[in-house]
């Protein structure tokens, strides 16, 4: 089932937003350390502060904004093919139509901050070429504090992208999809400052990389919430899907 | 003699905002039949179709070849192919990979693509030309290829000559018969023309404003209702040729020097030819219109 969705999404504008997303933040980061370097301001530089500010950039609205475009295009592809009819006729049961096509978004998800981090990876690197005594590669290799930081992000992209595939389950249109994500991640920007007493799903990336007590490690409260938001948006979606859902 | 039959339904029902769509469907199709679904726009037709499919709500039960759905409906499914309203393609790929697409789903062998397409004669298409260029009758064998692609003993297509050019309805008639008569598949097939069924069909149902108003084989379509056979007539001498059908006991009417001859057998025109001839009065017209299926039709749904 997964390798059928894979094929789907193939030559959609779905892999370009992907592909272009995960670099543009990485590619932003690269030029400005390049920019502070060559102005002699800050030629030191660590892997994980940089990858830091590359979840800081992603977290304004790059990161949120593919995980709203992921889903609703995943949906889209069934609802403008009219295939939902075609695939709920077919010898395969619910359970696995829906999990295939979280799976992929799941795997949307995870793809954009891997190859965030390889473009992230490489524009460094040429860095250091670049700048040998910037000491990028004279210290240890940060893995826990940059997986830390990943998973943290990972956690809140999740939320959004979940909460966007259910939504798609009952808004079969996909501007309207892409609206109100837009209006979300807006809305989250504008009240970025509440967001540590209230929750809001579409700013949980900004609140996690920027507000979050626990700094650049550790999971914090907020993730916590974000998992509970991704087990109810989970649990009902599937409901509503197996019970409900006709195409 | 009880007869097996691949889709049997009791009582269908389906509401929408308190409007009845669909009422106390209890359709028979027989297997190895060709069962045409007729009606007008709006009758009920689709919709009677995605609920057998399980795709809307409802009340009713379904039975597919002897098993109630929804208990074994993965099974059951593997044996059915169906078309609902438009082909369900995606408009980015090309034939092939819309056809790989279902082969993965259905889990099955991938010569199968290639012998499809032949089927539907849409191997001349390029393989790398995506659907979203093809014309709509091309889209609509494309659509008639997935239904055909898991080899099905039941295949349930609405409305699926929409789109094609006369030619491609008769390869499409000789298709579905050749289909029925050489591999036994039962063909369930929907249409608001009876014209471009009957000369497909063994069975014929008609539904109208939601409700099953005939189903019975096609040849006892032309027993029912008022419309009969009857004989239209133009003589040198129609007032001596009225005598001869007074003496025939047949009954007629005149308008405008037309004789119209009613509920008469075929067998019946020899001897009336043969008398109206010997009484040495010339026949300028003579016409034979036997009882009419498409009037049949529209007095079921009229009435």
């Amino acid at each position: 089932m997964f390798s059928i969705e894979v094929s789907k999404i193939k030559n959609t504008a779905l892999m370009w937003f992907l592909l272009i997303g995960s670099l543009l933040i990485p590619l932003a980061v690269a030029v400005s350390v390049f920019e502070e370097a060559l102005k002699n301001i800050n030629i030191h530089q660590e892997w994980g502060s940089g990858w830091y500010r590359v979840l800081r950039g992603s977290s304004f609205f790059t990161a949120p904004m593919i995980m709203v475009l992921i889903p609703s295009f995943v949906m889209d592809i069934e609802y403008r093919s009219s295939s939902w009819k075609y695939l709920l006729t077919l010898p395969v049961t619910r359970q696995s139509i829906f999990h295939s096509k979280l799976l992929i978004c799941i795997l949307g998800c995870l793809f954009f901050y891997l190859s965030s981090f390889l473009a992230y990876g490489i524009a460094m690197s040429v860095y250091w070429f670049y700048f040998p005594s910037s000491g990028l590669f004279d210290s240890e290799f940060p893995i826990l504090q940059i997986a830390i930081l990943s998973l943290r992000m990972i956690i809140s992209s999740i939320a959004i992208m979940i909460l966007h595939f259910g939504l798609s389950l009952f808004i079969k249109n996909l501007i309207y999809n892409i609206g109100i994500g837009v209006f979300g991640i807006v809305l989250g920007i504008l009240t970025f400052d509440w967001n540590m007493k209230f929750y809001f799903p579409h700013s949980s990336c900004l609140v996690s990389m920027f507000k979050s007590s626990a700094g650049t490690s550790a999971i914090t409260r907020y993730e916590i919430i974000s998992i509970v938001l991704i087990i109810i948006s989970y649990l009902s979606s599937f409901w509503f899907f197996r019970k409900k859902f006709r195409g | 003699m009880q007869r097996n039959f691949a889709i049997e339904t009791e009582n269908l029902c389906y509401s929408f905002k308190g409007q009845k769509i669909i009422d106390n469907i209890s359709l028979k199709v027989p297997e190895n039949s060709i069962y045409g679904f007729l009606g007008p726009n709006g009758a009920g037709k689709t919709t009677t179709i995605k609920q057998i499919m399980g795709l809307l709500p409802g009340s009713g039960i379904v039975k597919f070849f002897g098993e109630t759905i929804p208990y074994n409906k993965i099974e059951v499914h593997s044996r059915i192919g169906s078309l609902i309203e438009t082909p369900s393609l995606y408009e980015h790929l090309s034939a092939e990979d819309n056809l790989n697409i279902s082969v993965k789903l259905r889990r099955l062998n991938r010569s199968r693509v290639q012998e499809v397409l032949q089927l539907v004669k849409l191997t001349h298409v390029h393989s790398y030309k995506k659907v979203k260029h093809f014309s709509l009758g091309m889209k609509q064998r494309l659509g008639i290829a997935l239904a055909l692609l898991p080899n099905p003993k039941l295949l349930i297509l609405d409305e699926p000559v929409n789109g094609l050019d006369p030619e491609g309805i008769i390869d499409m008639r000789e298709l579905l018969i050749s289909l029925n008569r050489e591999v036994g598949t039962t063909i369930f097939i929907s249409s608001h023309l009876l014209a471009e069924l009957e000369k497909m069909v063994s069975h014929v149902g008609i539904i109208n404003q939601g409700k099953l108003v005939y189903q019975d084989e096609l040849k006892n379509l032309r027993h029912v209702g008022e419309v009969q056979s009857k004989l239209t007539l133009q003589t040198s001498n129609n007032a001596h040729a009225e005598l001869i059908l007074a003496e025939l006991n047949q009954n007629y009417t005149v308008d405008e020097n037309v004789i119209t001859v009613h509920t008469i057998e075929k067998k019946q025109l020899g001897a009336i030819s043969r008398a109206i001839i010997a009484a040495d009065i010339d026949i300028y017209h003579l016409m034979f219109k036997e009882k009419d299926l498409e009037e049949n039709f529209m007095y079921l749904i009229n009435r």
